[in-house]
């Protein structure tokens, strides 16, 4: 079923573009679903996640190491080559270290002209979200809200607007509704077979870190209807989980494969969308700025500590997390993808590994990648041996 | 009922013509043919050797990495599954299996019932395999066949560290120079591969008994070598390399015999 989602995976540019034109707002880069994109929709501007793209690098190779993430390296080149000029404005947070770099890189590849006043840039073209890395502690709220309000005031400048917390309310209110409208999409998965395959829900997703969110709820509420309406189920295959970073448009192709080997993806965690935001909600109860706060701070990324120490240097919560995703769902397996060089999901590989074995019973599969489709497609023998193995 | 299985490698193409527990034909050739010429040119011998037809054969499985080009399998399936399959039904107490080919090498954990509980496949890389001892007889001018026996007879082994096919060339090519002898350079030369095998057995651990398949389990100097670094028995089965089809055709049995 190609559903109307696709065209933001086939052509985001483009379509970002169009709406820019179309709507005559800012468009707002960001790096990681640790950032308040509510932010950025209560001025006005549109949050755009920014990924890379399988084409050649050809100036990322004069500034960075080779042994560095593709993905990273891959959206760098892009905003050098000026692929990414649409934007107005990029935020930065320090989610790991090569995405940290790139406060200063979007500078040196992107550099736009700005007002100085008393030596200070009057609107900076990269704002640099300082997140925390230790999520728990009575200093953290704080800290975050301080950042949260210094972003909120690069974006109000950059949109020449004030946002109320009325404004905001109400866009966390349309936030909820989009998470709502996931969490609905999100069960249909949990059947058997499920409702829909992982790469249309996968689509789904990814289209809503591009487009507006009340576009996207408007649209998610006919997708939903349609599903429910379609006599025809995707193929039954072996259920899995899927964890891994920066699946994107491009890193997507793996739902693809596992489909078409006899395999179907019922669950993730992968850095993108819904698999981080599954089960929360923002509670507008509060002052929307704590909202805002709170829930980014519940987003289990892999890069933040909640509870490791000394005496137990695991991410429990980050295994408590997926062990949370997985019930429910009659997981066969669990397909862990991870991207060269990426500490932060490399480090718990080995730990979420022995878990699924002992915990749940369930096989592991580690892929390893680098961004490009040939990897990718060279995995495919091992998917098909992993799918075949559980399927035995 | 009859079933067979093909197993088309990157440098040969095996095949196995079974008939309940009896093994009509078992044969491997290699072969510089595309894998749907090859399967047909040795699926033609084994039906001309058997006096039996295509219409005779209920069903058939390919496996290897060209089995998609297979024009007459009804199934497809991994060379862990097959390997695996086959492993275990010659030597019923197999509980790893290593499977070491041309181009690539893979480890398959079993339950205690058979079934493949886990696997791991080498990287991108020529070290570890067939094709890098193959290349290694012409640096060392010995024939295959030999520098196998060369190996298990050797006492001491030069050490071979490159991870890297060509830059264990450049090391074997120095030894060479500073006159290390060559049995000890040979020796080396199949140290480097099992520490490569060790490498992918080792991801899922090796419970006894371990068994070798593969073209590569004909070579006597690995399979003594590979012994003594593992501390267990070693059990290879009388034809190796078609270990693979002979999975691949005991899975044919077990789908198109119901």
């Amino acid at each position: 079923m190609s559903s109307e989602f696709s065209k933001w995976m086939v052509n985001r540019h483009e379509a970002v573009k169009e709406w820019k034109e179309k709507n005559q707002k800012p468009v707002v880069g960001y790096f990681c679903c640790v950032v308040p994109e509510e932010l950025v929709y209560s001025a006005g501007a549109l949050p755009v996640k920014i990924s890379g793209s399988t084409e050649k690098t050809e100036v990322v190779d004069e500034h960075m190491v080779p042994y560095g993430c593709a993905f990273v390296q891959s959206c760098f080149d892009l905003a050098a080559r000026g692929v990414y000029d649409y934007m107005d404005t990029v935020i930065v947070p320090n989610t790991c270290d090569l995405v940290a770099r790139m406060e200063y890189w979007y500078r040196v590849a992107s550099p736009r002209a700005s007002t100085i006043l008393g030596g200070l840039e009057a609107h900076p073209y990269v704002f640099y979200l300082n997140y925390p890395e230790k999520l728990t502690g009575s200093g953290v709220h704080p800290f975050l809200l301080n950042q949260f309000r210094l972003l909120k005031q690069h974006v109000e400048r950059l949109t020449n607007s004030y946002i109320t917390d009325e404004m905001l309310r109400e866009t966390l209110e349309m936030y909820n509704e989009h998470y709502r409208l996931m969490a609905q999409l999100d069960e249909l998965r949990k059947q058997d077979p499920p409702a829909l395959s992982g790469y249309e829900a996968f689509e789904a997703e990814w289209a809503s870190l591009l487009m507006p969110k009340p576009d996207h709820n408007e649209m998610m509420k006919k997708f939903l209807k349609d599903i429910s309406e379609r006599g025809e189920k995707p193929k039954k295959g072996v259920r899995l989980f899927l964890s891994g970073g920066s699946i994107d448009q491009n890193a997507a192709r793996i739902y693809q494969i596992i489909e078409e080997s006899g395999g179907q993806v019922v669950g993730e965690d992968i850095s993108t969308g819904t698999s981080y935001f599954r089960g929360i909600t923002f509670d507008t109860s509060k002052a929307p700025m704590d909202a805002s706060v709170e829930l980014s701070l519940k987003v289990p990324c892999p890069r933040s500590t909640v509870d490791a120490n000394l005496l137990s240097p695991y991410p429990e919560y980050r295994w408590n997390y997926v062990k949370n995703v997985v019930k429910d769902r009659n997981i066969q397996g669990a397909i862990i993808y991870n991207l060269g060089y990426c500490e932060c999901r490399g480090l718990e590989i080995p730990h979420f590994r022995e878990r699924f074995r002992e915990e749940l019973n369930v096989p592991t599969l580690v892929l390893s990648g680098d961004y490009t489709m040939e990897v990718l497609e060279e995995n495919r023998s091992k998917i098909e041996a992993f799918i075949e193995m559980i399927g035995d | 009922m009859t079933f067979a299985g093909v197993d088309v490698g990157t440098e040969s193409v095996k095949l196995v013509i079974l008939r309940g527990d009896q093994i009509l034909f078992s044969k491997a050739f290699a072969s510089e043919d595309e894998g749907s010429v090859a399967s047909r040119m040795i699926m033609e011998e084994g039906l001309g050797q058997t006096g039996l037809s295509m219409d005779n054969i209920e069903y058939v499985v390919a496996t290897g990495t060209g089995r998609a080009t297979v024009e007459f399998a009804h199934k497809q399936r991994s060379e862990q599954l097959c390997h695996a399959r086959g492993a275990r039904w010659l030597i019923p107490s197999a509980r790893t299996v290593l499977d070491v080919g041309a181009e690539g090498s893979r480890a398959m954990r079993l339950s205690e019932e058979g079934k493949v509980v886990d696997f791991a496949i080498n990287s991108k890389c020529a070290s570890g395999t067939g094709v890098f001892l193959r290349g290694m007889t012409k640096v060392v001018e010995i024939p295959l066949d030999e520098m196998g026996a060369m190996a298990a007879a050797a006492e001491k082994a030069a050490k071979i560290s490159s991870f890297c096919a060509v830059f264990a060339e450049s090391e074997v090519i120095s030894s060479i120079h500073t006159g290390v002898p060559k049995e000890s350079i040979v020796a080396g030369i199949h140290e480097a591969v099992i520490s490569r095998l060790l490498e992918v057995v080792g991801r899922i651990g090796i419970t006894p008994d371990l068994v070798v398949t593969g073209g590569v389990a004909n070579n006597v100097g690995i399979i003594k070598r590979l012994q003594a670094r593992v501390g267990v028995e070693v059990k290879v089965p009388e034809s190796p390399q078609t270990v693979g089809a002979l999975g691949a055709a005991l899975i044919a049995q077990e789908i198109g015999g119901k």
